[in-house]
């Protein structure tokens, strides 16, 4: 051995002193900190928290539904009043983990934040940590129990429903309405380019490999598209979001739906680039020249990506926004009605200003809750959302549930339940 | 170890007793930790090793949706970008290795092998993070470009080339084993007999050709037993190749293809798998990934035990 | 004499300065930029803050907290069980035993983090969730004491092999106990028991991988040992990689401080012990 024991020696005694001063600084700081600062403001651009009393007063839905099932605020800062059923919970903080969707993770932050911050003055507050892990993550959290609820814009085929029945019903609740945009990072183009079904399915099957293929000027006619191969990015983990383009490119192109198909993971082909999270894929867009990619809307205006133009089958081209969400939910109200998880992909030609690649998104929880507390404390935040928390959409990009959406899951939420009592009635 | 009359008397005999039973459980801890592993991971593989079998890792389709779990590119893209990160890192640690032991004065010595050694402090997600945002636009991408534009005509370089790669993996994961080879390279020099390296001298070789023959020579099992360690360093990093491999679940012969490796799989899809056979797959990866390093890292063991006497602490 | 000899020995010195310097400029790269972009982004804001990727004012404030009580609890489980496996290897072992302990210890310094993040996650998470919450703190904590056994365990050891026979013939021919004879060692050999357990420390917390699988991530400040929690590893990598400058600035001064963090303890000890430590 080349080196010497250094003994109790000063280096030593330093050693420790710094240790110790390392421990008491950090024990310092947490005592310091607390619990307190356990959520942040949330500055959203819109009247989001003017509008949240004016919502409170008036019934959120178009049909009369009893008050038993809104959370009545009294003010914008103070209390929530739920008239839930007559249970109280035991004092104390509830906290909750969940996870899933990058999608609807945006605005899942302000509800969780928004409903924290409410529920403080009342004996039992509720804070919820929600982690963007991917749909498929959020699924099988949820499933297995270590997330109390998932965000998912893929549901469970019915198959997979019935294999979890017996642990009773598996709710799937519409909670919000997007749109997935295309985004692109062309050096030297700077406007929204044109795309369709058919060129997106070329793009992303290999079929169509540089920018200024004839298929892709055809759509753009004067947009300086350059020689340069397309770089495609798709997910890298199990998404909803994947699950809502393959959903649309699937009705555009039917060599898509016979080799990639349909699925929050899929076979792309070996030349693409993956990244996790819709985050992820908007990250690797913006540093990649040449590059193309998919996301929830919001992370497209937020990294200053400028989304694409998708021709719809009525022939418009229609960049992802809020009236063109809501025009496609519009058009499949009576798919919807009795199905509350059917697909918004790819509107009729009746809806002109729809938007094709729109999608929901879904809370998924089990009815039967095993907590009691954390059962009052899910059903009471998901009737929120559904209601008051829906005016928190538009300045996220997200559309306003149509009401009779909003019905429906009122009548989902009220099979949450423990032991047989439910929370809320619809 | 000394011999310790251990006193038959009453007192301190328990204290010394207990304090022996407790300082025995605890390392008898250290197998059974190790075995923990294999159990663990063994044993909630059996699902999945009897749903595929050897075509787990002869298959190359990952496709959950499906439930086919088969990791032949991850093990070929893990392979791979651990032997690019050799070819590049065993060279350049060689070279630090013989600056520090032959070359360098005594004072810039001990400065520049401590500021090598820092490298390996560095957590590997910071590494990853400088690689995605500073090390792929900014030296990866024109390395590539300069490549595809002089060996184009190589099918290893002709993949569009995002800088998202096999290669850019290779590329991060030889900086991060750099202070590993160095290290045990660098005792493995140092060990050396002055006599040979005297007698060299003597027969009249430069510097570098003492070197070359004598101190390479001697000092060959140590480096091969770090370039192991290395390997096995490599082929378990997970963060850093991530970030910067492109995640593509298909293996392409090309340097400039994005690839995924097993460790980044796991990172990519943990829990994304509900249902006894695809948990059991993802952690049939762990197991595999888990059998690749042992295997480097025990013969690296191995090696070292038996060739290099310990220089500095290798912990 | 210019000799050809002479200019190949001339060219293979020059290489290996090459190579210095091509090992040392990553490292001088990542400084830089760390320091650079990430000093903009502190603020008492940043520091107190916590983890927001919705809104401009997120910041480290439940990470600081998350990754300083995971790796209490990381060290917990891994000093006392380090020390005394050391302690075995060095003092009690017979040839035999100690050689494979020891070595068994290597082999598991060795094994990548994230199978350690899927052992803690396969036994732990999935078999064990606790109800509603199965990313815990506390398995988090169990995955990095894992990890910091076998550090720990092997400097202890070798640092107790330093200490002198005479000290431990002295403390038999005095009649003293064999316990207290080692916890008198150790307290000789303070120091490089002290480093092993700062260098175990730092690498746990620089560590991501297996947070991913056992920590999960949180947007609320501690919550409990048995619910999610945040880390200053997760918090570079979830906002690294998101693409968003806000983001990506905060990612960067969250490198900053982990790693002034980590390299200042490397430094700090490297400077006070003069002892070449590699982990391997």
């Amino acid at each position: 051995m080349k080196f010497t024991s250094n003994g109790v020696s000063t280096t030593t005694v330093g050693l420790v002193v710094v240790l110790v001063v390392v421990v008491v600084a950090a024990g310092a700081y947490i005592a310091l900190n607390g619990s307190g600062s356990s959520t942040t403001t949330v500055t959203v651009n819109s009247t989001a928290t003017s509008t949240v009393t004016s919502t409170a007063t008036s019934t959120a839905t178009s049909t009369s539904v009893s008050t038993a099932t809104s959370t009545a605020i009294s003010s914008s800062t103070a209390t929530i009043t739920t008239t839930l059923t007559t249970y109280t919970p035991p004092s104390g903080k509830i906290s909750l983990t969940a996870g899933g969707s990058t999608f609807v993770n945006p605005i899942m932050q302000v509800w969780v934040s928004e409903y924290y911050n409410l529920s403080q003055s009342n004996p039992a507050p509720v804070s919820i940590n929600y982690q963007a892990v991917g749909s498929s993550l959020g699924q099988t959290g949820v499933i297995s129990g270590t997330f109390a609820y998932a965000g998912s814009d893929a549901p469970l085929p019915a198959t997979a429903l019935a294999s979890y029945s017996s642990k009773g019903p598996f709710l799937q609740i519409p909670e919000a309405l997007g749109g997935v945009a295309v985004f692109y990072n062309i050096p030297g183009v700077s406007t929204s380019l044109n795309l369709n079904g058919a060129v997106l399915a070329g793009i992303y099957n290999g079929s169509i490999t540089t920018w200024n293929d004839a298929r892709i000027t055809a759509l753009n006619q004067g947009v300086p598209l350059p020689a340069a191969t397309i770089v495609p990015v798709h997910r890298s983990d199990g998404s909803g979001t994947t699950y809502a383009l393959t959903s649309y490119l699937a009705t555009q192109s039917s060599n898509w739906r016979s080799t990639i198909g349909v699925g929050t993971a899929v076979n792309w082909p070996s030349f693409e680039l993956a990244s996790k999270g819709s985050s992820g894929v908007a990250g690797t867009v913006s540093t990649t020249p040449d590059s193309i990619g998919y996301a929830d809307s919001y992370y497209a205006f937020k990294n200053s990506l400028v989304p694409a133009k998708i021709e719809n089958a009525a022939g418009s081209f229609i960049a992802p926004s809020v009236p063109a969400f809501s025009a496609a939910a519009a058009s499949f109200s009576s798919a919807l009605s009795t199905n509350a998880t059917a697909p918004i992909v790819n509107p009729p030609s009746t809806a002109t200003t729809a938007y094709p690649i729109s999608t929901f998104t879904y809370v998924l929880i089990w009815a039967n809750q095993s907590n009691e507390p954390n059962g009052w404390a899910l059903a009471s935040f998901l009737a929120w959302v559904v209601t008051v928390g829906q005016s928190y959409s538009t300045g996220l990009y997200y559309a306003p549930l149509p009401p009779n959406i909003v019905t429906v899951d009122q009548q989902l939420i009220a099979q949450i339940n423990y032991n047989g009592q439910a929370f809320t009635s619809a | 170890m000394s011999t310790f009359p251990l006193r038959r008397g009453k007192n301190g005999a328990i204290a010394d007793n207990a304090f022996r039973g407790l300082v025995f459980l605890f390392a008898a801890l250290v197998p059974l930790i190790l075995l923990a592993y294999l159990f663990e991971l063994g044993s909630h593989s059996i699902p999945s090793i009897n749903a595929f079998g050897l075509s787990f890792v002869f298959g190359s389709q990952w496709n959950p949706p499906r439930e086919i779990f088969q990791v032949l590119p991850e093990i070929l893209g893990t392979l791979v970008s651990s032997l690019i990160a050799i070819a590049i890192g065993v060279p350049i640690s060689l070279g630090v290795a013989v600056f520090l032991s032959e070359m360098a004065p005594r004072g810039p010595r001990e400065i520049i092998g401590a500021v090598v050694e820092l490298l390996a402090a560095v957590p590997s997600i910071v590494f990853g993070f400088w690689g995605l945002v500073i090390l792929v636009p900014q030296v990866v991408r024109p390395v590539e470009g300069f490549l595809q534009a002089t060996l184009g005509f190589i099918p290893l370089f002709q993949h569009a080339a995002s800088g998202y790669d096999l290669f850019a993996g290779g590329v991060i994961l030889a900086i991060m084993i750099i202070p590993y080879v160095a290290a045990v390279s660098r005792d493995a020099m140092l060990t050396v007999p002055r006599s040979q390296l005297e007698a060299a001298y003597a027969l009249g070789g430069t510097k570098s050709e003492v070197i070359r023959m004598s101190v390479f020579g001697y000092a060959r099992s140590g480096i091969i037993a770090g370039v192991f360690l290395g390997f096995g360093r490599a082929i378990g990093e997970t963060m850093a190749v991530t970030l910067v491999i492109g995640n593509s679940l298909q293996f392409a012969p090309s340097l400039f293809a994005p690839a995924q490796t097993l460790a980044s799989l796991i990172a990519n899809n943990y829990g994304e798998t509900i249902g006894s056979v695809p948990v059991a797959a993802l952690i049939e990866v762990g197991l595999v990934l888990l059998g690749l390093s042992l295997l480097a890292n025990f013969g690296a063991r191995l090696i070292l035990r038996r060739f290099v006497k310990r220089g500095a602490q290798m912990l | 004499m210019i000799t050809r000899r002479g200019i190949l020995d001339k060219v293979w010195l020059g290489l290996a300065v090459a190579a210095v310097v091509a090992a040392l400029a990553p490292l001088a790269s990542i400084i830089y930029y760390v320091t650079v972009r990430g000093i903009s982004a502190i603020s008492w804001n940043f520091l107190t803050h916590n983890f927001n990727q919705v809104g401009n004012n997120g910041g480290i404030g439940n990470a600081l907290e998350g990754t300083f009580l995971v790796v209490a609890l990381a060290s917990a489980i891994g000093i006392p069980i380090g020390l005394l496996v050391g302690v075995y290897v060095s003092e009690y072992g017979t040839g035999r035993s100690a050689d494979v302990v020891r070595f068994l210890s290597d082999v598991l310094v060795g094994i990548p983090s994230i199978v350690t993040g899927i052992l803690v996650y396969s036994a732990v998470v999935i078999s064990f969730p606790t109800p509603y919450n199965g990313y815990t703190a506390f398995a988090a904590g169990l995955a990095l004491g894992l990890m910091e056994i076998p550090i720990i365990a092997n400097t202890t050891s070798e640092s107790l092999k330093l200490v002198p026979n005479s000290l431990r013939e002295a403390s038999a021919a005095l009649g003293v106990r064999k316990w207290r004879t080692i916890l008198l060692m150790m307290a000789n050999s303070l120091g490089g028991i002290m480093t092993g357990i700062l260098l175990a420390t730092s690498r746990v917390a620089g560590e991501t991988a297996p947070l991913l699988l056992t920590a999960l991530g949180s947007t609320q400040s501690f919550q409990g040992w048995f619910n999610s929690v945040e880390t200053m590893t997760l918090f570079i990598f979830q906002n690294g990689t998101s693409g968003t400058p806000n983001l990506v600035e905060q990612a960067w001064g969250a490198s900053f401080v982990l790693l002034i963090t980590v390299l200042g303890i490397n430094i700090a000890i490297k400077m006070v012990t003069r002892r070449r430590i590699v982990f391997v």
